[in-house]
């Protein structure tokens, strides 16, 4: 994303109101706008009458969220491979080939998707009645997988307007299906239309990204994707950790105290689902702050220093190096007092939030302190993944996972800790764990590349 | 009793390449049929062509990949009783060495594994790049690190590769330069308690300098600590050598100057084999036949040749030119050098024989011209000589000495203009140059002759043998009255 940082910056550096307006706007819509269009369209969907039917709501929530779920943990590991070989790809210039590795990997993860998908599904809704709802499942499995593919692409490509009016077109789609299955199948025509919905999105993008970058023959992509799944298998490795450590939380609480539609185990904890699909919202302006300020600093810093590295003395190198660690420490800390102010402003209307939205305060506060500090971790993550510190990337996902994970497990015998602790503190421990990484790697990052040039994979 | 085993040890010749030196080699083997000879050579490249037929006295070759180390993961600290840490030990040697100090060489070694390299650890190690910065702040404070760095990591990671190949089992050790066939001999020396006898025919640390200097991509510090590199590895070669042999007095003095103590320093000259090169001369009439005998790379510089015979041409229409020998081991240079004849028009005039038995050329050669920017003591002067060809040449090497220091016949290097006029001088005074072959035919038969060549290595090999004596005629003790067969001063 450091991409559209830069143009933003410039729109900020006009130094005007309406510039750093435009600025702010334009970056929460283009970080946060596919979310926002999808939530809003799935809201007002879930207004459509069929909804009021016993069940649909809890059958539609539960199937959504879990294949959300199941196909974050299965393809973030994937994805970040295929982020990865596709960013080599058009740092080479080779636009073609990128488009075509996006046309076979969106096939593969379309058609690897449903077979996962029906299986989970006949695990959790079995029974001749959950047959539509099982297909559905799947179809909304492989469509939000190839998503995440398509986006991925498609980013490169700065035409955001096209992004977003594709998710417009998708979600439009989704509204008049809904309307038009759910009274028939109930929560699986709901299903089927998001699929659809969804599928519509992804094609959209897929084909947005082909016809502007073309196609050039990659025979070997798949062979290509598999070595460098394994060349940066750490980093397939921190994809994996840090969605299992995103949703290790809920679904312990949906095991242990989750409510599902009679007859499926799509089960949901909604207390604390709402609370944390809003406490979530409030990341959105770190976000934004991520994007134009705190990555394309480093970004900058980082590129300077690696010239510094080629070229200059060693007093300069030095020089940079302290500079590219002491500009990252502020801007970590000015994004974190800036989402910290908004943390504390979100803490503070809780209590009015909660009335209106219909979940429990100390929750919320709770979890937005998690969203803190995962945007935290996030940051320190992205630039670990600047540096190539794959490996202790991995570290720190991982203990994210284990932590929340194991936190979880252990609160669920303890009905009396808040709600959302567990959370807090992985995501707060795992943050304090990658910052230590990224600090100790900037502080060694001279010898680092000169390692990795001499032909070591130092730290990946 | 059990046959001697001498390891040669060489580095980017024999056996293959072909050469003077690799020339050399090929007739000690032949000539000493009653040693095993086992060849531990450094390449750069895996799976070379051979260029010579084994002798059947060759009995192993083992070869190592310069720039492939042995695989080796980070060590900490050596395992084994009285092995210490391995970098720290590695440091502390390179330390000494560019100090001018003697390295800790038993230190370094013993600390390694044979098989097992320290090149990885030398850049994994954060103690390394400690000592790197250090050693860049106080050498290269001007120019860019990474100019240091790579010089550090490269020249290290073929020491280090070097010190960590292991030696095939042998009675003595005899590299055929400096550089890291003689370091290789060192450590095989340190490792088995065998002796280590150092011929030289160029100077290795010289001639590397003048390629550093030449070198485009060689740049700012870079050079000069290549060039020391070079130095100190010759320096502790001469210093840790049982016996040092040269071809020729200046060169024994280069390796005084460098450390080499007096009394294990010996000339023995080039030889040849005489009679195989006398061969019945048969003038051509009609044309002058001017020889070129070498290999068709840059060393030799045949552009020079090329522009010398354009010059000739313009005075002696009916001259000829040969360059005899194989064009196949720098092929884009001779494809230079064909072009260059061709633009200079004289490719008519102009043969390249490729790889063709030289006696032929000889039975009707006017002169032989010799135009390398370096050479040793050429092998292809004595050849003509005996044959009885004058030669004219440039002034390298021992080539003053060869040709009496004549400056009608001797130019400098790259002086095409002064190559031209001494093969006319040759071409208009053939009565004097028919007595001066005669001489020189007599020199080399008196100095230059194989026999005498294989006589002194064979005693010098049985003087180094286990339980030989402790001088042997020709040897150390004979020229010098050199040490005790692998013993220390």
């Amino acid at each position: 994303m450091a991409g559209i940082g830069f143009e933003l910056r410039r729109l900020m550096e006009t130094r005007t109101i309406s510039g750093f307006l435009g600025a702010a706007f334009s970056g929460t819509f283009i970080v946060a706008g596919p979310w926002i269009i999808s939530a809003a369209s799935v809201a007002a969907a879930q207004r459509l009458p069929f909804f009021a039917g016993e069940g649909v709501a809890l059958a539609f929530t539960g199937a959504m969220v879990w294949a959300f779920a199941l196909s974050l943990c299965a393809s973030s590991g994937p994805l970040y491979a295929f982020v990865r070989l596709s960013a080599d790809l058009v740092y080479d210039r080779r636009m073609g080939e990128a488009s075509t590795l996006l046309l076979k990997t969106a096939a593969i993860a379309a058609a690897a998707s449903l077979p996962l998908g029906a299986a989970a599904a006949a695990l959790l809704a079995p029974g001749a009645a959950n047959a539509p709802l099982r297909a559905a499942f799947a179809l909304l499995l492989a469509a939000v997988d190839t998503l995440w593919v398509a986006m991925m692409t498609v980013t490169v490509l700065r035409k955001y307007g096209l992004i977003l009016a594709s998710y417009g077109a998708g979600m439009l789609v989704m509204y008049f299906l809904a309307a038009r299955l759910g009274p028939v199948l109930g929560a699986a025509g709901g299903l089927f239309a998001l699929a659809a919905g969804y599928g519509l999105t992804a094609l959209l993008l897929v084909a947005i990204t082909v016809v502007s970058l073309g196609a050039a023959p990659y025979p070997r992509a798949l062979r290509g994707l598999l070595a460098c799944g394994w060349k940066c298998r750490n980093l397939v490795l921190s994809g994996f950790a840090y969605a299992v450590g995103t949703w290790a939380d809920k679904v312990v609480l949906w095991a242990f105290r989750g409510v599902a539609s009679p007859g499926t185990g799509f089960a949901v904890f909604p207390p604390y689902d709402t609370a944390f699909y809003y406490a979530n919202l409030g990341i959105i302006p770190g976000l934004v702050f991520f994007t134009l300020a705190t990555e394309t600093d480093f970004h900058l810093d980082l590129k300077r220093f690696l010239v510094f590295l080629a070229h200059r003395r060693q007093p300069d190198i030095e020089a940079a190096r302290v500079r590219l660690a002491r500009n990252s420490r502020i801007a970590i800390r000015d994004q974190s007092l800036f989402q910290g102010v908004v943390t504390v402003a979100l803490a503070l209307l809780a209590p009015a939030l909660s009335a209106g939205l219909g979940f429990s305060a100390p929750t919320f506060v709770v979890l937005v302190a998690a969203a803190f500090f995962q945007l935290v971790l996030l940051t320190a993550l992205n630039m670990l993944f600047y540096l190539e510190l794959y490996r202790d990337a991995a570290v720190s996902a991982l203990a994210f996972a284990f932590l929340n994970a194991g936190l979880s497990l252990g609160a669920a015998s303890h009905p009396v800790l808040p709600l959302g602790l567990p959370f807090l503190l992985a995501c707060a421990s795992a943050a304090a764990i990658a910052l230590a990484f990224l600090r100790r790697g900037l502080a060694a990052f001279d010898r680092i590349v000169y390692l990795r040039a001499s032909g070591e994979e130092f730290g990946r | 009793m059990a046959r001697l085993r001498v390891c040669l040890v060489i580095e980017g010749s024999y056996p293959f390449i072909t050469g003077g030196v690799s020339s050399w080699v090929h007739e000690l083997i032949g000539g000493l049929a009653q040693i095993d000879f086992v060849l531990f050579t450094f390449s750069p490249e895996a799976d070379q062509k051979l260029r010579y037929t084994m002798p059947p006295n060759v009995v192993e070759h083992r070869d190592v990949v310069l720039t492939k180390g042995p695989a080796g993961a980070l060590r900490r600290r050596a395992r084994g009783p009285g092995r210490g840490d391995p970098v720290a030990g590695a440091l502390e040697s390179h330390v000494r060495m560019f100090a001018g100090a003697s390295p800790d060489l038993d230190g370094l070694i013993a600390s390694q594994s044979e098989g097992r390299g320290l090149h990885r650890d030398a850049v994994l190690d954060p103690r390394a790049w400690t000592f790197v910065g250090a050693q860049n702040r106080r050498r290269n404070p001007l120019y860019p690190f990474s100019d240091y760095f790579w010089a550090w990591k490269s020249s290290h990671d073929l020491i280090f590769n070097v010190l960590a190949a292991e030696p095939p089992e042998a009675d003595l050790y005899h590299s055929l330069s400096t550089g890291f066939a003689g370091l290789a001999a060192l450590a095989a020396k340190l490792r088995r308690g065998k002796p280590f006898l150092l011929t030289e025919h160029g100077l290795y640390h010289k001639e590397r300098e003048i390629e550093i200097r030449k070198a485009s991509f060689v740049r700012g510090y870079q050079r000069d600590m290549w060039t020391r590199v070079y130095n100190r590895i010759a320096s502790i070669c001469y210093k840790n050598a049982d016996l040092c042999t040269s071809l020729f007095e200046e060169n024994r003095r280069y390796q005084l100057e460098l450390g080499a103590l007096p009394e294990r320093t010996v000339v023995i000259p080039n030889g040849i084999d005489v009679a195989r090169y006398s061969v019945a001369r048969e003038k051509r009439e009609g044309a002058f036949h001017v020889g070129f005998v070498g290999r068709i790379v840059p060393i030799k510089d045949v552009k020079t040749f090329l522009i010398a015979a354009k010059l000739l041409l313009e005075r002696v229409p009916e001259a000829r030119f040969y360059l005899i020998g194989p064009d196949d081991e720098d092929e884009a240079y001779a494809a230079e050098c064909r072009r260059l004849a061709a633009d200079l028009k004289i490719d008519d005039r102009v043969e390249f024989t490729g790889r063709k038995d030289v006696l032929e050329y000889y039975r009707f050669l006017d002169v032989v011209v010799l135009t390398s920017v370096r050479e040793a003591q050429p092998l292809v002067i004595l050849e003509a000589y005996a044959a009885g060809i004058p030669c004219v040449s440039t002034d390298v090497g021992n080539v003053s000495e060869l040709l009496e220091g004549d400056r009608r016949l001797i130019a400098p290097v790259k002086d095409a203009g002064r190559i031209a006029d001494g093969i006319e001088y040759v071409l208009r005074h053939p009565q004097e140059m028919a007595e001066l072959a005669a001489k020189n035919r007599a020199r080399t038969i008196a100095v230059y002759e194989k026999r005498e060549l294989l006589a002194r290595y064979g005693a010098l090999y049985a003087g180094f043998a286990p339980g030989g004596p402790a001088g042997a005629p020709g040897g150390p003790a004979g020229a010098t009255g050199g040490p005790a067969p692998g013993g220390e001063a």
